[in-house]
């Protein structure tokens, strides 16, 4: 998307992303074409702003569940800290607790 | 709809942290110790020695977590938050079943309410969604998926932890009828064949 410029002449042209197929398309020049670039600037504008509110308004729900989320990943990993103390070993991840050889 | 504006929860104190090694240090200590190897095993003894409260600094957390948790599903409203602190109540005795939990028992019975909780808030949360950018439906459906996989995990590590106290409990027994049958003291026969043991009950709150 944006202005070309040939033979002295501005040319706006209008790209666009349909399920990962670029397509251009040619806005033409003078008014026109500044018309639809002023109305792409906006959209954008408008676009940008959405996304800064959208990251601000999930930072604000996620601050009450990160809490949680430290809390339990202290709480895995103390457990996991007595599990090697009483002589068990973690398996495939965790979904099994082996005795140590010797243990 | 209208952004909702949700408490921020309060900063646990820098003194609180200080009784919590670095968490990178206290993972490759936890990592090391599951490699098998005894050196792995000697610095998370080591690590647990010098943190001595952090069994209680972790409840402590947990509890707070809870409470930021009530909090936010209750939104303002008392009675509301009355019937979700008796839930959570009810919840962790269900959970206890009955039983004097020990420190770890209470550490993932607090981290399965914890967790429990918040796939309720994440529940809401997205429930009280309108006609939303396709980035925050996008983003509650994540938050209420990985808080259901966290609610999972707690359960199953709860479960596991105690499949692993049956076998002690059968270890232990094993050396008490051992101490009977040599007419020795069961701390004595429990710490020369099973020294790890002995170390658990020290380290471990």
């Amino acid at each position: 998307m944006g202005w070309k410029e040939s033979n002295g002449r501005r040319y706006y042209y209008r790209s666009t992303n349909t399920e990962g197929t670029i397509s251009t398309q040619y806005c033409g020049s003078g008014m026109a074409a500044e018309a639809a670039a002023m109305g792409d600037n906006q959209r954008r504008l408008h676009r940008q702003s959405q996304y800064a509110e959208d990251l601000q308004y999930i930072s604000h729900v996620s601050e009450g569940h990160s809490v949680a989320l430290d809390a339990q990943w202290w709480i895995e990993r103390l457990v996991r800290a007595d599990a090697c103390l009483s002589g068990f070993l973690r398996h495939n991840r965790g979904s099994e607790w082996r005795r140590r050889h010797g243990s | 709809m209208a952004v909702e504006i949700v408490k921020e929860p309060e900063q646990e104190s820098s003194s609180e942290a200080d009784h919590r090694p670095d968490r990178e240090l206290f993972d490759e200590a936890v990592a090391a110790a599951n490699g098998g190897d005894a050196e792995g095993l000697e610095r998370l003894e080591e690590l647990l020695s010098q943190f001595p409260q952090i069994w209680q600094q972790v409840g402590d957390l947990n509890q707070h977590a809870i409470r930021t948790l009530v909090t936010l599903l209750a939104a303002g409203n008392v009675l509301a938050q009355q019937s979700i602190l008796k839930s959570v109540e009810q919840l962790t005795d269900d959970l206890s079943e009955g039983n004097l939990p020990s420190v770890p028992e209470q550490l993932l019975i607090g981290g399965v309410v914890c967790s429990w909780l918040e796939v309720q808030l994440a529940i809401n949360q997205s429930a009280g969604l309108g006609d939303e950018s396709l980035v925050r439906s996008r983003f509650h459906l994540k938050l209420r998926d990985s808080s259901r996989r966290r609610f999972e995990s707690a359960v199953r590590s709860l479960q596991q932890y105690r499949i692993r106290e049956v076998e002690l409990a059968r270890i232990k027994e094993k050396v008490a009828a051992e101490a009977e049958a040599q007419q020795a003291d069961y701390a004595q026969v429990l710490r020369t064949e099973y020294p790890w043991l002995d170390r658990r009950a020290q380290l471990v709150g």
